[in-house]
């Protein structure tokens, strides 16, 4: 079990990240009465970066003894998560991107509340922290924040492709026009899209150097076909794909979108699947789990 | 003074009038100079827009212009005959014309309502007027606050929200599919009308390339000389060019006469790869169509017809509509506290020269009466008396005038201040014009029935 500030401080940013992805789909959908300028979205963004923030760093300095970053799998998704609500208020200073709030924000609501799950139900310590797992950690957890923004991107681009095309909700100037271009979103999709699999390669590069280096591992065996290194690398693929939209004819617009989104759900089920793969190995070797010797495991 | 609007619009003239009485340019600088020199004390502005060329003067009470001579003034200026301008020419005074401004100001007597552009025009049309050294006082005031009041009108409600065109419109749904259009080719299917002015607001994004194409090569290039189109961007290409344009076009305006739709799904189909799969905008403002509406249904394809856009045109005219109350609530007010400032500046000036009046009068008097007594005492009166007399006279006339002109600085917004203007004007016979005062009369001359025109308001 973690420490109970975490947990508390995780669920009141959790509830500020919820109001304002409920007051951004609102705002999406037409039906908010605040339509105009409000002042409240940014409030709540800025409340919930700051607190994913602190706790990140009340963690690092105060509960992790010996001062490592991402400790816990906790850690990597408040990081996660700070990040992405600094990306939407990046993305509302742009007029083309502002809609995409309306998609990044339940993506980090939907990471905190999993941030609650791993500090109160599924958390563990990380193994011990070498130049390489460390490498491995901030691949996947930096690459995991570009294909959530390629994701939202690829949200945002097929709700204003399909208003375009049945020509409902965007009339110029109409408060539920998310008022993006789908050229800019496109550009978007590929940018985070190429950055997030070259941070998923390296990623991919250093887990497969950690377990083939291990005698044992969670993963078991025949690790190399286990289903989170098939999903990992069907996920690699897909924004492999994405990244080739430009160059390829047939991945352009929806199809370049899908294939984020879709690209984002096989990043999430290989989480999933570590979380709730039953552990096989009990060794201080293995990538994702600490040895359960440590004395104080279990008060972190 | 009196405040004076004079000119025609698009609601009393037709085109071919209108445009022999527009003012641009060094013609509008000579015109304005021109009244200036005839009319010295007299403050004009000149608003010529294609919808409109009005005159807003401001002269003192009694002075030329009147509206015939400025209707005449317009007649010479255009060559045209002032019988046929008379009846298509409109006229307001005092707060009318004050109002009529304000109005036009606020896109509210536009052609469309709420549209931007006449504030602009406004503004330039006082800029001009006041280079020119024929804006006075009251015209600063005037156009000052009506220009501030438009500005309110447009930041406060909606009027101005949406967009009013079809061409307009078309441009601001190519902007939520493309970043950029620099890089973009539009293609015009068509040499028409409709494509003419669906061009026209096309042309103002910034295209890379822009192609015309009719079965008359002819057409297309009298409109694309008529568009401006520089010879490096684009140009006028024949009818057989159509597939090879529609795979090189990103935005493709089509409106021809044909009955029969010229671009149908299985010949667009065949061009979605050799597009690469890019987006395009079509917009068919054709009637019949002259796209398939299942060319629509294709990957990547947005098409757009006549009633896609005029449904977005209605939406905004209904929404500005909504907003009319609103934005006349903001003229009146806006009106109401003009009015009373320039009606406050003129009873200033007028108790100004109804002092001035009273003093001089007093002035005549007391020499005479002290010409009467040198005669008839033979003796001299010292200065000490002659200065008590001038006291005396002078503390006279401020016992008199303190109250009618404490009723008319301090009465309140209820006081008719028009009305004591036009009585104060009537019964001391003060004229705007009196440039010498009255040195020598005994008494205030009776004011002429020329003077007094009863339906409107002495400002």
């Amino acid at each position: 079990m973690n420490d109970p500030a975490t947990i508390i401080a995780l669920v009141v940013i959790t509830l500020i990240s919820l109001a304002t992805s409920a007051e951004a789909l609102l705002r999406l959908h037409g039906s908010s009465n605040t339509a105009r300028a409000s002042a409240w979205p940014a409030v709540g963004i800025t409340a919930a970066i700051l607190g994913s923030t602190a706790l990140f760093c009340y963690r690092w300095l105060v509960v992790n003894e010996d001062y490592a970053l991402l400790q816990a799998h906790v850690d990597g998704l408040l990081l996660v998560a700070a990040l992405l609500g600094a990306m939407v208020l990046v993305f509302r200073t742009r007029r083309e991107l502002r809609g995409l709030a309306a998609f990044m924000l339940p993506v980090q609501t939907l990471i905190l509340l999993w941030a609650i799950c791993a500090a109160s139900f599924t958390f563990e310590l990380f193994a011990v922290a070498t130049p390489v797992k460390t490498l491995h950690r901030v691949g996947v957890y930096l690459g995991t924040l570009c294909v959530a923004v390629a994701a939202a991107a690829g949200g945002l681009y097929l709700l204003t492709q399909r208003r375009l095309r049945n020509k409902r909700g965007v009339d110029p100037g109409q408060p539920s026009n998310p008022g993006g271009n789908l050229e800019t979103v496109e550009r978007l999709i590929i940018h985070t899209a190429t950055l997030g699999f070259a941070l998923l390669t390296v990623g991919l590069i250093t887990g497969a150097v950690i377990v083939a280096a291990s005698e044992t591992t969670k993963l078991g065996a025949g690790w190399w076909y286990s289903p989170k290194v098939l999903f990992a690398l069907a996920a690699w693929l897909m924004y492999a794909i994405v990244m080739c939209v430009r160059h390829t004819t047939s991945f352009r617009g929806a199809r370049a979108a899908w294939l984020a989104i879709i690209g984002l759900a096989l990043m999430l089920s290989v989480f999933g699947i570590m979380s709730a793969m039953p552990d096989q190995s009990k060794t201080n070797t293995d990538i994702h789990h600490a040895p359960n010797h440590l004395p104080d495991a279990e008060d972190r | 003074m009196r405040i004076l609007m004079l000119g025609v619009n698009y609601r009393t003239a037709p085109i071919e009038l209108r445009e022999k009485i527009s003012f641009d340019g060094d013609r509008l600088d000579h015109t304005l100079t021109g009244l200036c020199e005839r009319y010295q004390s007299t403050q004009i502005v000149i608003l010529s827009t294609c919808n409109r060329t009005e005159l807003y003067v401001a002269r003192p009470d009694g002075q030329p212009p009147n509206a015939a001579q400025l209707i005449e003034h317009l007649a010479a200026m255009g060559n045209v005959d002032a019988a046929l301008l008379t009846p298509v020419s409109i006229q307001r005074e005092g707060e009318e014309a004050v109002r009529h401004l304000f109005r036009v100001a606020a896109g509210l007597d536009s052609m469309v309502l709420g549209e931007p552009q006449v504030l602009g025009q406004v503004k330039r049309a006082y800029e001009r007027a006041a280079a020119c050294g024929a804006a006075g006082p009251a015209m600063h005031a005037m156009f000052q606050q009506a220009i501030a009041a438009a500005k309110r009108v447009r930041t406060q409600t909606g009027i101005a929200d949406g967009r009013v065109s079809i061409g307009s419109v078309a441009a601001d749904f190519a902007k939520q599919i493309f970043d950029r259009f620099d890089d973009k080719t539009i293609v015009a299917v068509g040499a028409g009308e409709m494509i003419k002015l669906a061009m026209r607001h096309m042309i103002k994004i910034g295209p890379g390339k822009l192609w015309v194409i009719n079965r008359s090569v002819d057409r297309a290039r009298a409109l694309v000389d008529d568009l401006g189109i520089p010879a490096g961007t684009g140009g006028a290409r024949a009818f057989d060019d159509l597939d090879q344009l529609l795979v090189d076009a990103d935005i493709v305006l089509t409106s021809t006469g044909s009955r029969k739709p010229i671009i149908d799904v299985k010949r667009f189909r065949q061009l979605v790869r050799r597009r690469k799969h890019r987006p395009i905008f079509i917009v068919d403002i054709a009637l019949p169509r002259d796209v398939a509406a299942d060319v629509g249904q294709l990957p990547n394809v947005y098409l757009y017809d006549l009633d896609d856009l005029q449904k977005v045109v209605a939406r905004t005219h209904e929404q500005r509509s909504g907003e009319l109350e609103q934005c006349e609530q903001i003229v009146r007010d806006a009106v109401s506290a003009c009015y009373e400032q320039l009606q406050n500046r003129d009873i200033s000036e007028l108790i100004r020269k109804l002092r001035e009046l009273m003093h001089d009068i007093s002035e005549v008097e007391r020499s005479r009466t002290l010409r009467k007594i040198e005669s008839s005492d033979a003796m001299a009166i010292p200065d000490a008396m002659r200065e008590i007399l001038k006291e005396h006279n002078h503390r006279l006339i401020n016992k008199i005038l303190h109250m009618p002109m404490h009723q008319l600085n301090n009465g309140g917004s209820d006081v008719p201040l028009g009305f004591y203007a036009a009585a104060l004007r009537r019964l001391f016979g003060l004229d705007d014009s009196q440039e010498s005062k009255p040195s020598t009369a005994t008494a205030p001359a009776p004011p002429g029935p020329q003077r007094h025109d009863p339906r409107s308001p002495q400002l």
